[in-house]
């Protein structure tokens, strides 16, 4: 089986935010929504801190759907819109989506985005990958892990993995033991995020 | 219609423009997409959701009081059968549409029926609700035939509809309650939402009598009203204990997060509609709790009316509060989408906590699919009644007799 | 245009963003895709270029072109090296800014007052007449000197020769005060008296071998995004990072320790750490005394180095040969014929500069460094041990927060003096200066387009910096970029003299300040857009990259080199310029340099516009071999030229401004930084959308500061003090020193209530430091402010 997956080192992540404009780009995600965001841990300004000067820490947290093996998203789903594929990603087939936004309501981590008007692009084209449908209003999207410019060629890697300044992510098959991410979320003791939740995450994060 | 009464021409009349501005929205809605209402990628279901919910208690409470009726021969219920079933036949149909109108791309609906996912309360709620509607006009064309033998299939049918009432308003809560995501998660859910469908669908069915019995259509006498204020009163304060339960049971742990969704229910901003319901369902079951007071239909009708309202209330700060923090809130948030972050643009499309409000073409969306309920229950009375009373031209003069009677002795 | 593209309730205002050209044609209009269809996969092709070169950066990306716009782009690959493979948000931010509403869209004529932002479109013959009529005309009347040619750093690599045929001044970084404040006194130690900004002595590369790491005033891990892979690499490695700054940044979260420092007392740390050092006897003796002028004799009399001919003159390198200096060693003798020359000595007539040096630092106690920087003395001793006997270690400075302070020069003077006190410079993984620029290379000497004799810069006033004053005689202004908001402070100074100007050019890409300004406006192209299927070549970090086309120039705009032609043909010195700029890169590939061996225009075509320098592996460093270029050939920390400030060896002084005890404080109360941070690149990318999304000009204010003003987020509120004010939103964070203020630089006014930030900025320049090329830094943070709801 494959399972693909990430883990992101939260000891790199500097909050730069070139994962989010990455996968904007490569995604073609409209304005005002994004489908990667890097938030500041424990402050709801970004950029903020947690503590009273100087008792001061920080950590950010880059967050986008955790394509979960257990996904909360999949199971509300009417029309089988979502899904999880073979390569064990959750994924859209926006052709069926209705635009009920159970499946928002359900995500406990807001990964979704939804188009509720007609989607503004800016510019005014199609970017990135040439074959990442272009998503009509009323529809739901999310991180797809770069589906279509992984399938297309065995060593691609999604667009966020491949542009961060600090090399914080890592992504592969966690059913595969040899490979880095396998061995890297067993040897730095990575955890998932609302655990208790039991989505079993397939991004892992570690410090 | 010529046998209307003038003012019920001019209700008809209001309610056609209603309906008529709704859709005229729903049509901008659909153009434009739901970006012309107040929901957002925080709060992602808004008054069409929530009036669903109510509307889906309202027609089960009342289909509940006609089928048990029915099914256990309590000769009272059976009485109030036809108002009770077209009141909720209208209520359903209101529920209905509202989920419809509240689709991104209705358009593809049809994939709900090539590909249904069974894990799914939507799916459920699409069968049971279809199941429950079926019910509803079987149930209504066995009550107004005359021929041999209706009544008994009118009984097997309230067999079905009983439960299925049930269930409706089960599958229901269970689109909320089984979402382990949100602090909607509650094993409770189910009970509580039955429950208050019974009482608002109760006190919905009361005022739809008074209704009809002001408007000289269909006579009910104040002691049917008052059996049926007993139940209300009951059935209260079983609402009220459910909710206390679960409040509690949300309380207790002083999960960090739960406590944030609980403080925008008790002094945030979903508090007023919390503390309005409760004050409500306490002050109408006080109204309703002492026989003299029940069999003053003053009160009865004002404590009916409260209980529709809180439990639109209850609906309210149930569907919402979960919505306002996300269970990662870091800063900046999520990228809103909503209505102000869309006007704006740079760093404005960013919420910590989200808040909600419905937009004026949302608001008369809501109104028009109102409305249509108002006019089929309208439509149906109007049609019905005549052949109900053909039918069961008994049961009606017994009703009517008692109510001239009680009048003749006040 | 289709009412649906921005949704019912924006129809009113939607005003495409690209389709506003004044006479342009735009191919990229507003293109509106059929809902479900799916791009076609026809046309399209990939070109590479490099991009940003002054962030640090140098990314070479690899760009994607579908139906004729450009849609991706992505790192390059650095053969040899991965780590280099980078790319940033500005940079993928590129992909809407090139083609979003700020650019300048054709050649302008100003019709309104000089700032009102009234123009008319004229074609590009048009202007460029006027310009070589308006620069012919100043310059008959006043002069040559009489043109300013001021440039942000950014144009550099495109604009090759205008400065020189332009013969006006020239007011890049050693003249305009940006940058250059650590420098000023951190340089000149190493030898380097060609103004090199404190440039670090090794590169991030060498990290990975340090044991302590001092980031002071730099927040590397977020300026300089793209050597985050050697910064991590290195904490993994071990090293221990500590990062001395007032607010809690990037740097600061990714340190072991962070000190928050009282602003602008960075200098008295740096003393009290040298006495320390000094102290305890942590320095390195073998260092200092052969590496070193620390054991130099100093004459008492008159405060100069005792040499044959006592000078305080420009030093020059190697003049110590001629001109010696003197050691004590059993007796005066020359530095050059001592064996066994003492560290420490004082006679009547002479003290050693190491002795001088200490009992300066009886002034600077721990106690007192304790005090004047806020900090525990504990903090402070341990991390002068670990620094001083945990190396190697490496101190790295910016140039975004201390350096923009009245006594800048201070700071880089006790810099290098405590790192010749611990002897860093020689080791691997020891250094000091500014990282953020990956400077040390081993280079290459490109071939030189020949130019005319009588083509050059000309000289300003002598000692003249303040380009603003009737002395320095300035009547026209030619600007490359937004230099009229980088390089000035206090703008209403600037108003009153760009209004008294007889011209003003400005060349932008984007419709920036400087550019409300000018008389014309030429609109240049971004790094994507060329005519010519190749643009400019550079080197970085020891590999060669070339400008390919991408796109073809968006609106009317020009690349560099055309608008760079065009100007010197109107001005009739075109013939003495190559006809295109391939032309130009193959003359500067053709060397002799065995660097450049084997690599063309062509075999860089091939190589996908990069190639690496022929030169060893190993990464260049310098001073490994003590190789200073001062008069004796060490590292010289007595500074002879300073004599008649005091300053020969660094003592502390309190900033201009914003220091404690000020009595304007009274008034205003809080410090102002202008820092750096990961969105920008001074005034770039502050008009992108795609970082926009992130940040909008935005003073920060510590919660309890904000709260006492009655502020919450979001509020507008007004900074102001004598000078001036400016308006925009606030935002409490708890990273912000209480008493400090923090906005990111390069703000435009256009997206302030009102801007910009310069308006209020201190403009007063130590004089002291006017020596040699570089100019005293603008002290653009050494200002203080008050804040109240606006």
């Amino acid at each position: 089986m494959t399972k693909l997956g990430m883990v992101i080192d939260l000891s790199r992540c500097v909050g730069c935010h070139t994962c989010a404009n990455a996968c904007k780009m490569s995604n073609n995600v409209p304005m005002g929504m994004l489908w990667n965001r890097v938030l500041t841990d424990g402050d709801e300004v970004l950029d903020g801190a947690q503590g009273t000067y100087p008792n001061l820490t920080r950590t950010y947290v880059p967050l986008a759907c955790q394509h979960c093996e257990n996904p909360a998203c999949q199971k509300v789903c009417p029309t089988g819109a979502t899904y999880k594929d073979d390569k064990g990603r959750v994924e859209i087939d926006y052709d069926k989506c209705i635009g009920c936004r159970f499946c928002m309501a359900a995500c406990p981590y807001n990964a979704r985005v939804f188009n509720w008007s007609e989607p503004d692009h800016d510019p005014d084209f199609q970017t990135g990958f040439k074959d990442v449908p272009i998503r009509p209003r009323g529809v739901m999207e999310k991180c797809s892990l770069c589906k279509e410019r992984c399938d297309a060629d065995p060593e691609n890697e999604p667009m966020c993995v491949v542009c961060c300044p600090s090399s914080a992510r890592i992504y592969g098959d966690l059913d595969d033991p040899d490979s880095e991410i396998s061995k890297i979320v067993k040897q730095s003791n990575a955890y998932t995020l609302l655990e208790g939740k039991g989505t079993r995450p397939q991004v892992y994060y570690h410090d | 219609m010529k046998s209307m009464k003038k003012s019920v021409k001019i209700a008809l009349g209001v309610l056609v423009v209603l309906m008529a501005i709704g859709l005229g929205c729903w049509i901008c809605q659909q153009t434009f997409g739901l970006g012309i209402t107040g929901m957002s990628n925080g709060t992602s279901w808004g008054l069409y959701i929530c009036l669903f919910l109510l509307f889906v208690g309202l027609s089960a409470g009342g289909l509940i009081v006609a089928s048990a009726g029915s099914v256990f021969h309590i000769e009272d219920y059976e009485k109030i059968a036809l108002p009770a079933i077209v009141t909720s036949l209208s209520c359903i149909l209101v529920a209905g549409a509202l989920v419809l109108v509240d689709l991104g791309g209705i358009a593809r609906i049809w994939r709900m029926l090539t590909g249904p996912n069974f894990m799914s309360p939507l799916v459920w709620d699409l069968c049971v609700i279809t199941l429950y509607i079926v019910m509803n006009i079987v149930e209504l064309v066995f009550l107004v035939s005359k021929k041999e033998g209706a009544a008994h299939k009118q009984w097997v049918a309230s067999c079905i509809a009983l439960p299925v009432a049930i269930l409706v308003h089960s599958v229901t809560a269970w689109i909320l309650g089984l979402q382990i995501g949100r602090d909607w998660y509650s094993s409770i859910m189910a009970p509580l939402f039955v429950v208050s469908a019974m009482d608002s669908g109760l006190g919905l069915l009361i005022l739809a009598l008074f209704g009809l019995r002001k408007g000289g259509w269909f006579k009910v006498p104040d002691r049917l009203f008052s059996k049926l204020a007993i139940l209300l009163a009951t059935v209260v304060a079983l609402d009220f204990y459910f909710v206390f339960c679960e409040v509690l049971a949300s309380a207790y742990p002083q999960e960090e997060h739960v406590l944030q969704t609980l403080g925008e229910m008790f002094f945030g901003s979903t508090a007023p509609f919390f503390w309005l319901e409760i004050i409500l369902l306490v002050v109408s079951f006080i109204m309703l709790a002492s026989k003299k007071r029940r069999q003053n239909m003053k009160i009865v009708g004002w404590a009916s009316a409260f209980v529709v309202v809180s439990v639109f209330c209850k609906r309210v700060w149930l569907l919402f509060s979960s919505f306002i923090h996300p269970n990662i809130a870091y800063g900046p948030g999520i990228s809103s989408g909503s209505l102000s972050a869309r006007l704006s643009s740079g760093d404005q499309i960013w919420a910590v906590t989200s808040n909600y409000a419905p937009t004026l073409p949302e608001i008369m969306v809501a109104l028009a699919v109102i409305s249509f309920g108002v006019t089929v229950f309208i439509v149906l009375i109007h049609k019905l009644l005549p052949k109900y009373k053909e039918a069961h031209a008994d049961q009606v003069a017994e009703l009517a007799q008692e109510t001239a009677s009680e009048r003749a002795g006040k | 245009m289709s009412l649906t593209r921005r949704g019912f309730l924006k129809a009113a205002g939607a005003a495409a963003a690209v389709t506003t050209a004044a006479g342009g044609a735009a191919s990229y209009g507003t293109w509106l895709k059929p809902s479900k269809a799916l791009a076609q996969g026809t046309g399209e092709k990939t070109a590479y270029t490099f991009h940003q070169w002054h962030c640090g950066g140098n990314c070479s990306l690899k760009c994607t072109v579908r139906d004729g716009r450009m849609v991706q782009v992505e790192p390059n690959n650095w053969p040899g090296e991965k780590k280099f493979n980078t790319i940033c948000l500005k940079g993928i931010s590129e992909v809407q800014h090139i083609y979003g509403d700020t650019r300048i869209q054709t050649p302008l004529k100003r019709v309104g007052e000089r700032g009102s932002g009234q123009f008319v479109s004229i074609s590009w013959d048009e202007a460029f007449d006027e310009c070589a009529k308006q620069i012919k005309a100043v310059q008959d009347k006043y002069g040559e000197q009489a043109i300013l040619f001021d440039t942000c750093l950014e144009p550099r690599t495109g604009f090759a020769f205008i400065a020189d045929f332009l013969k006006g001044q020239i007011q890049d970084e050693d003249i305009e005060g940006v940058d250059v404040g650590i420098g000023n006194g951190m340089d000149p130690a190493l030898g380097r008296y060609d103004n090199q900004e404190m440039l670090a002595t090794c590169s991030v590369a060498d990290w990975v071998h340090s044991n302590t790491i001092l980031m002071l005033g730099t927040n590397l891990p977020e300026s300089g995004l793209v050597y985050n892979r050697w910064f991590f690499d290195a904490k993994e490695a071990g090293a221990k990072m500590w990062t001395i700054d007032p607010h809690y940044t990037t740097a600061a979260c990714k340190s072991d320790e962070w000190m928050p420092i009282q602003p602008g007392t960075d200098a008295a740390l740096l003393l009290g750490m040298i006495s320390l050092v000094i102290e305890n006897k942590w320095y390195d003796e073998d260092f200092m005394l052969n590496y070193t002028s620390f054991p130099f004799l100093i004459d008492k009399a008159t405060g100069l180095l005792e040499r044959d001919t006592q000078t305080k003159d420009a030093p020059e390198e190697g003049s110590g040969a001629t001109n010696p200096f003197k050691v004590w060693d059993d007796g005066v003798k020359n530095y050059t014929d001592s064996s066994h020359p003492q560290l420490e000595f004082e006679n009547d007539k002479y003290i050693t500069v190491f002795s001088q040096l200490k009992k300066n630092a009886a002034a600077y106690t721990l106690d007192w460094t304790a005090k004047k920087t806020h900090l525990d003395p504990d903090k402070i001793t341990q991390m002068t041990d670990e620094f001083a006997n945990n190396q190697p270690s490496v101190l790295a400075m910016g140039w975004g927060g201390p350096d923009k302070w009245y006594n800048a020069d201070v700071v880089g003077h006790a810099a290098v003096t405590l790192a010749g006190l611990c002897g860093i410079t020689d080791k691997q993984g020891g250094g000091l200066g500014g990282y953020n620029q990956w400077q040390v290379t081993y280079g290459c000497e490109f071939g030189e387009w020949p130019e005319p004799d009588d083509w050059g810069t000309a000289d300003g006033t002598e000692g003249n910096f303040e380009r603003r004053d009737d002395d320095a005689g300035v009547h026209g202004y030619v600007a490359l970029g937004d230099s009229l908001l980088m390089h000035y402070a206090d703008t209403n100074k600037t108003r009153e003299w760009v209004n008294m100007l007889d011209f003003v050019l400005a060349v932008d890409i984007y419709h920036t300040f400087t550019c409300d300004w000018a008389d014309i406006v030429l609109p240049a192209s971004s790094k994507f857009e060329l005519n010519e299927d190749i643009g400019s070549v550079k080197t970085a970090r020891d590999y060669v990259e070339l400008q390919q086309k991408v796109i073809d120039p968006l609106f009317e705009s020009k690349p560099d080199y055309e608008i760079e032609y065009g100007l010197a043909k109107a001005m009739g010195c075109a013939d003495a310029l190559p006809k295109t700029r391939r032309e130009l890169d193959e003359v500067m590939l053709d060397s002799d340099d065995p660097a450049l061996a084997g690599i063309t225009v062509d075999s860089l075509i091939a190589n996908n516009g990069l190639q690496r320098l022929n030169v060893p592996e190993e990464w260049a460093t310098s001073y490994q071999d003590h190789d200073f270029t001062t008069p004796s050939g060490r590292m010289e920390l007595y500074y002879d030229w300073l004599a008649d400030d005091d300053q020969q060896l660094p003592a502390y002084e309190d900033p201009n401004e914003a220091y404690e005890g000020n009595p304007l404080m009274e008034k205003y109360p809080l410090q102002l930084t202008q820092a750096r941070s990961k969105f920008f690149i001074h005034d770039q990318f502050v008009d992108a959308k795609w970082i926009q999304q992130f940040y909008v000009a935005t003073l920060e204010l510590n919660p309890k500061d904000a709260e006492d003003r009655g502020l919450k987020n979001d509020d507008i509120v007004r900074a102001y003090n004598d000078r001036g004010e400016f308006k925009c939103k606030v935002r409490l964070n708890n990273a912000i020193r209480p008493g400090s203020s923090r906005i990111y630089e390069g703000q435009w006014a256009k997206y302030m209530e009102e801007g910009p930030v310069q308006n209020l900025t201190n403009d007063n320049r130590n004089k002291r430091s006017i020596w040699l090329n570089a100019a005293p830094v603008a002290p653009f943070n050494d200002t203080l402010v008050q804040v109240e709801k606006a």
